[in-house]
C-alpha cells in the first residue's frame, strides 16, 4: 500500500479531527479556499465533480509549508508551526507514493506536474455528502507516523 | 550563487509577506480565524511556484519567527545545548559574517543559536534581515531584542527607528507600551517614544495631552543624568526638544537643544533643530547656525532651505538661488521641491530671466504640491506682472510662519532616523 501522508489536527482519541476546515479530515466544499468543484457550483447539496481536486496528500511531510507541519516538529529550520496537529499516514502504508485506490469510493491521483503530491478524490462524481462520508470512513485507518 | 541564496522574486517576497502576516495572526491567537486560513491558502498556492532553495530559505525565515513566538526558547526538535554546536560551525559563522553573506549568516545563526545570548541572536537576525532588504522582518527581531533587554538604550532606539521606517503604526504601538511603564526603559527610549506619539497626534490633528507629555519629557531629562552613553544623551535631548516643540514649550525645547549641544557640539541634527527653533524669533542666530552647517556641506536639507528663504526675503536673489540648488540636491519630498522651485522662479524673475524660462518652473512647482497656497498666488502675480509689464508683487511666507509650516515635513523622519 502506498505511503500517503497528511498532517491533520489531532482529535482527542488521537485520530484525525473530522471537519470541513483546513487541516481536518474532510474537504472545504465552498468559499475561496474550497478543495473541490461542486455541481451546481457552490451548492452543498450538489455533487462533487471527480477532477484534479480533493483532499491534499503528500509523500513526505518535510516538503510541506510550515503551517502544515505540526509545531512540535520544529527543528529550527523547517518552520513547523501547525498547532494541535500530527502527521498521519493512511493505512500504515510503506509502499511508494503512487496513484491508485485508497478506500471505498476514493482514489489518489497526483497533482499536476508532481509525483510527490496528490489528492484523494471520489472515483466518480458523487454527492458531496457521500464524498465526505467516504473520507470520514477512513478515519480509523490514519495512524500517527512522524518519521 | 550558493545553495543558501534564494532567488528573491515576486513569489518569494509575497510568500515572505504572508508568512509574516501569519506570524502576527498566530501571535494574536487567531490560529483558526478566517484570515489565517486565507493566508495559509495563499501560501499553499505560492508554495508550488517556489524552487527548493527558495522553500528552504523561507522555511528557515519562518523558523526564526517561530523562535520569536516562543520568546527565544529553542525549537522542540532542534539544538538546545551549546555543546551541540561544533567549533567548525562557530568558525563558519564568524567567516560568513565577515563576508556579509546574509542568507548564509541566517543559516549559521540557526545552527549556532544555543551558544548565542537571545538578545544578541535577535539583534543579529534583525541586522541580517535589514541587510537583505526585509526591513519588516528586521523590525520583528529588533523588537524582540529590545524586549529581551529593555534597559539597553541602543537596542531600544534601534527597535523604534526600525518601526518608524517600516510601519509607523507599529512604532506608535511600541511607543505606547514604553510610555506606559517609563521607568523600565532608558530615558532616550522614553523620549523617543513620547516624540513618536506626539508626532502622530500632531500629524493626525489629534488632541495633544500637553501636561502628560511635558511631565514625561521632563522626567526623562532628569533621568538622563544616569545615562552613561553620551550619544544616547544627545539623542534624548534631541527627541525631547522636538517633543517640547510640539507641545509648544519652546523654552524647554531650546534648553534641550543647548544641553544636547554641550554634549555633542557638532551634532548636525541638534544644530539644525536649534536653528529651526530660533528662525523667526532670533533669526540672525539661526542664520549663523545654518551657515556653519552649509559651510561644512551638511547632508540635511533644512539649512539650505531656510537660507534660500532668508536670502529671498533679503532680496539676495543670487544667494537664494544658490541655496535653492543645494537644497534641491538634498530634497526628498515633493512639498519641499515645490517650495524650492517656487522660490527659484521668483529669484529668476527678479534676475530678469525670460518669462518662458520662469513660467514652467512655477507650473512644475504647482504640479509637485497643489496644496501649497503660496505657489498659485505667486504664479498669478507673475502672470499679472508679465501682462502689464510691472514688477511682481510676491507673497512670501514670513520667517516664523515658514518655520512652523515646514515642521510637518521635517518632523516625520528627520531627527530619529538620521541620528540613530
Amino acid at each position: 500500500m502506498a505511503r500517503i501522508v497528511r498532517p491533520m489536527i489531532k482529535d482527542v482519541d488521537d485520530l484525525p479531527l473530522v471537519g470541513t476546515r483546513a487541516k481536518c479530515l474532510g474537504v472545504r466544499p465552498t468559499g475561496q479556499n474550497a478543495d473541490v468543484d461542486l455541481c451546481p457550483p457552490g451548492d452543498v447539496n450538489g455533487d462533487v465533480i471527480s477532477n484534479d481536486k480533493g483532499l491534499s496528500v503528500v509523500d513526505d511531510w518535510r516538503m510541506l509549508p510550515g503551517h502544515l507541519i505540526p509545531e512540535h516538529l520544529d527543528d529550527g529550520f523547517n518552520n513547523a508551526r501547525g498547532k494541535g496537529m500530527a502527521v498521519f499516514v493512511h493505512g500504515n502504508g510503506t509502499g511508494p507514493f503512487a496513484e491508485g485506490p485508497v478506500a471505498g469510493g476514493l482514489e489518489m491521483i497526483f497533482k499536476q506536474r508532481s509525483v510527490s503530491t496528490g489528492v484523494i478524490r471520489p472515483v466518480a462524481t458523487v454527492s458531496l455528502a457521500q464524498y465526505q462520508a467516504d473520507l470520514h470512513a477512513t478515519r480509523a485507518n490514519w495512524v500517527v507516523d512522524e518519521s | 550563487m550558493s545553495s543558501f541564496d534564494p532567488t528573491v522574486d515576486a513569489a518569494f517576497r509575497e510568500y515572505a509577506d504572508l508568512q509574516l502576516l501569519h506570524h502576527y495572526l498566530l501571535l494574536e491567537g487567531k490560529d483558526n480565524a478566517p484570515e489565517t486560513e486565507a493566508a495559509e491558502h495563499q501560501m499553499e498556492g505560492l508554495w508550488d511556484k517556489l524552487d527548493a532553495v527558495q522553500r528552504q530559505s523561507l522555511n528557515g525565515i519562518g523558523s526564526d519567527l517561530n523562535w520569536v513566538r516562543r520568546k527565544g526558547e529553542p525549537p522542540p526538535k532542534g539544538r538546545k545545548a551549546p555543546e551541540e554546536v561544533t567549533p567548525t560551525e562557530q568558525q563558519e559563522l564568524v567567516a560568513v559574517i565577515g563576508l556579509k553573506e546574509w542568507h548564509k549568516i541566517l543559516h549559521y545563526l540557526r545552527l549556532c543559536a544555543p551558544i548565542l545570548p537571545p538578545v544578541s541572536l535577535a539583534h543579529l537576525r534583525g541586522h541580517a534581515y535589514d541587510a537583505l532588504g526585509f526591513p519588516t522582518y528586521a523590525s520583528v527581531f529588533y523588537e524582540q531584542a529590545a524586549d529581551f533587554d529593555p534597559a539597553n538604550a541602543a537596542i531600544g532606539v534601534t527597535a523604534l527607528s526600525s518601526f518608524e521606517k517600516t510601519n509607523p503604526a507599529d512604532a506608535v504601538r511600541r511607543a505606547e507600551k514604553i510610555i506606559a511603564a517609563p521607568l523600565r526603559y532608558p530615558p532616550v527610549v522614553v523620549a523617543l517614544s513620547a516624540l513618536i506619539i506626539l508626532r502622530r497626534d500632531e500629524t493626525e490633528n489629534r488632541p495633544i495631552e500637553r501636561q502628560r507629555f511635558s511631565t514625561l519629557l521632563n522626567d526623562a531629562i532628569r533621568w538622563l543624568q544616569l545615562e552613561p552613553s553620551e550619544e544616547a544623551r544627545a539623542l534624548a535631548y534631541q527627541a525631547a526638544a522636538s517633543g517640547f516643540e510640539i507641545i509648544d514649550d519652546l523654552p524647554a525645547a531650546l534648553r534641550c537643544f543647548d544641553e544636547g549641544l554641550k554634549l555633542s557640539p557638532n551634532n548636525d541634527v541638534l544644530l539644525v533643530g536649534k536653528g529651526l527653533l530660533l528662525y523667526g524669533s532670533e533669526t540672525d542666530k539661526a542664520v549663523e547656525t545654518f551657515r556653519r552647517l552649509t559651510h561644512r556641506a551638511t547632508a540635511i536639507v533644512w539649512p539650505y532651505v531656510f537660507l534660500a528663504h532668508f536670502n529671498l526675503l533679503k532680496r539676495n536673489y543670487a544667494g537664494s538661488l544658490e541655496m535653492s540648488r543645494e537644497a534641491w540636491a538634498r530634497a526628498t519630498t515633493n512639498p519641499v521641491r515645490a517650495q524650492l522651485l517656487e522660490w527659484q522662479a521668483i529669484c529668476q524673475t527678479e534676475l530678469h530671466y525670460p518669462p518662458e524660462v520662469v513660467r514652467p518652473i512655477f507650473s512644475k512647482a504647482l504640479s509637485l504640491d497643489p496644496s501649497n497656497p503660496w505657489i498659485p498666488k505667486n504664479l498669478a502675480a507673475f502672470d499679472e506682472a508679465m501682462a502689464v509689464a510691472k514688477d511682481s508683487e510676491w507673497q512670501i511666507e514670513e520667517e516664523a510662519s515658514l518655520s512652523k509650516t515646514q515642521r510637518a515635513h521635517r518632523m516625520h523622519k528627520l531627527e530619529l532616523i538620521e541620528a540613530a
